[in-house]
């Protein structure tokens, strides 16, 4: 990890309130996972802000993000040129075994943003994807999970797009008939609360989500609570996680 | 040029010290830059038992600072002597491990075991505004500051740093009171006690409500403070609060500050030692100082 230069080679709306962000460095970045994250810095603002890394080659680098408060507004409006700073690629990422053949991945809202490249990250691997929004305008990243998936599920609670109810009803459909080695998901803490309840008979790895200081591990802002044994220990979300085992995070 | 200081008799190459609790226990940062570069670096505040810490939110932005209320997540004296206290020992810098508690009783006993660890100052924290219990109600008033200090002293066998807090009515009278009772140096200051609010949820930002300010907008209140302790008491004084540029380490000297610790702006930049190294000697050049100790306390009044 490194505190990189990126320069915005595009910044674009793509949904409602959600922009797509495209840089280039003349550095060369290194390889990452799907899951990883990085920790940019916002103009005129203390704390870097955490967003997932939709794709990142030797010089290129994307995120996708929601604009709910000061830094991702400022971030929103940077235009072509701009530089700013971030640390990456921060976090564990969805590491997964060679044994896995046929995976699902369960998103809500801006929680598909770190599922799609886990699908590149492990070609050997078939994907299925169930990723759920509000309604048709919130929708993102439709044709890049279409075309990587092997089957994609799109739900939203209205109905106005894809099939009418929530994602993790359209994977529970799916879970009977398919033997999934693994549900990676990623979404709100009431989607991961309903995913705990599920119980899915396969290892869950959830993706957390946690305000940030340093981003690296060293101010222990970021706190998850886990079980160890008998006893509660802290584990940071910027360097132990982003991703855990569901079975081990305290909801 | 010379940039190396001495307080209480241990060399630090250069006045820059990484702040408690921004910089863990050493580790985190050496992907980044030798953290040798540091003049010395100051542990995540240490208990004798582990402790978890307050629920999470635990930090919010706010104007120029940030607002934390971490609460001392630590993993106790057992596991820091296990763990974190080998790698210490590797390094070629200042270690002064920060000390907290709930009672005067384990203050001391934990200054006792750290006592005999390979490590080169203790800092007393008794400003911690994060904590219910000790913290901040330890270092506020000058009898209590009397109190723990004078009997922490008994049992610390390392030159003893006593770190204060903004919080308070008279600062130079808690620095007195550290003073008299056996501090060999000063540090302050710990974070001000704050709180931030999002308007659509009504509800507070931290899950403790309340948290400590740090960052750029305390630093007009830490350089002040910094004077105030300085004309007061003949001990050396590490200054700290929003420090983010060379400019400010030169400040806070002038201010009377011997070294200082840098803490939030680890956050904002992750090579903060080497950005701020290099800034100083320019800088230094710039103002034609050779020796950054001529500068301490030299603050022209007006
Ligand atoms: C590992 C990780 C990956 C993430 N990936 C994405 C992503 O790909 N796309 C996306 O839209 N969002 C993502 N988020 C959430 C994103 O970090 C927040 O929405 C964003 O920081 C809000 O910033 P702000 O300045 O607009 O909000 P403000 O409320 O003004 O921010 C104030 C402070 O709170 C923090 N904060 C506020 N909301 C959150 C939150 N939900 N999670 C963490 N910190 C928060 C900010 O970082 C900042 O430090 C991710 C969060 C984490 C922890
Ligand atoms: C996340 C965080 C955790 C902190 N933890 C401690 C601690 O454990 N012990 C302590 O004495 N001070 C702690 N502090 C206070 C800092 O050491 C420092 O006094 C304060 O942040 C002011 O300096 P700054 O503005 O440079 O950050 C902490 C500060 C922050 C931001
Ligand atoms: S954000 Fe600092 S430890 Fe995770």
């Amino acid at each position: 990890m490194k505190d990189y230069i990126l320069t915005i080679t595009s910044n674009k709306q793509i949904a409602r309130n959600v922009f797509k962000t495209e840089f280039s460095c003349q550095e060369q970045l290194p390889k990452f996972i799907g899951g990883q994250f990085l920790h940019l810095q916002v103009p005129g603002k203390i704390l870097r802000r955490p967003l997932g890394i939709l794709e990142m080659t030797a010089h290129y680098c994307s995120i996708v993000y929601a604009v709910v408060g000061e830094g991702t507004l400022i971030l929103s409006q940077m235009k072509e040129g701009d530089s700013l700073k971030a640390i990456m690629p921060l976090g564990n990422g969805f590491i997964l075994p060679k044994t896995y053949k046929k995976v699902a991945l369960l998103g809500g809202g801006l929680g598909v943003v770190p599922l799609l490249p886990v699908i590149t990250s492990y070609p050997e691997i078939e994907f299925y994807s169930y990723m759920g929004f509000k309604s048709r305008d919130d929708v993102i990243l439709y044709d890049e999970f279409a075309k990587l998936s092997k089957k994609t599920c799109f739900t939203t609670e209205d109905g106005s797009f894809g099939a009418c109810g929530f994602s993790i009803d359209a994977l529970k459909e799916d879970l009977e008939k398919n033997n999934f080695d693994a549900v990676l998901v990623c979404g709100s803490l009431l989607m991961l609360k309903a995913v705990k309840k599920a119980n899915f008979k396969v290892p869950v790895y959830v993706s957390m989500e946690e305000r940030m200081g340093c981003g690296v591990g060293a101010c222990l802002v970021c706190a998850c609570q886990v079980k160890k044994g008998d006893s509660i220990e802290n584990l940071r979300v910027c360097l132990d996680g982003p991703v855990f085992m569901l079975d081990e995070v305290a909801l | 040029m010379n940039l190396s200081v001495n307080i209480c008799g241990i060399e630090f190459k250069n006045p820059l010290i990484a702040a408690s609790g921004t910089f863990g226990f050493g580790r985190e940062y050496q992907d980044f830059y030798d953290v040798n570069i540091w003049g010395g670096f100051c542990t995540k505040g240490l208990t004798y038992e582990k402790r978890l810490g307050n629920p999470t939110p635990r930090i919010a932005e706010t104007p120029m600072g940030a607002l934390n209320s971490v609460g001392l997540q630590n993993p106790g004296l057992k596991d820091f002597i296990k763990y974190e206290l080998p790698y210490l020992k590797t390094l070629d810098t200042v270690v002064i491990v920060n000390i907290a508690g709930s009672a005067v009783e384990d203050y001391c006993r934990l200054a006792e075991a750290i006592s005999d660890c390979d490590i080169d100052m203790i800092e007393l924290n008794i400003s911690c505004p994060n904590v219910k219990e000790g913290g901040m109600a330890f270092g506020t008033r000058p009898e209590s500051i009397k109190n723990i200090v004078g009997s922490v002293r008994k049992f610390c066998k390392k030159p003893l740093i006593v770190k204060l807090s903004p919080n308070v009515e008279d600062i130079t009278q808690n620095a007195k009171a550290a003073e008299d009772y056996g501090a060999d140096a000063i540090s302050l200051i710990n974070t001000v006690s704050g709180m931030a609010v999002d308007i659509y949820t009504r509800q507070p930002i931290l899950a403790n409500t309340i948290g400590g300010l740090s960052g750029p907008a305390i630093k007009p209140i830490a350089l002040k403070m910094v004077w105030d302790v300085y004309n007061a008491v003949k001990i050396p004084i590490i200054g700290m609060g929003g420090i983010s540029s060379a400019k400010d380490v030169l400040e806070f000297m002038l201010c009377g500050a011997r070294a200082v610790q840098v803490g939030t702006y680890n956050f904002m930049d992750p090579y903060a030692p080497v950005t701020l190294l290099d800034g100083l000697t320019k800088l230094m050049a710039d103002c034609k100082i050779q020796d950054v100790n001529t500068i301490v306390g030299d603050l022209k009044a007006r």
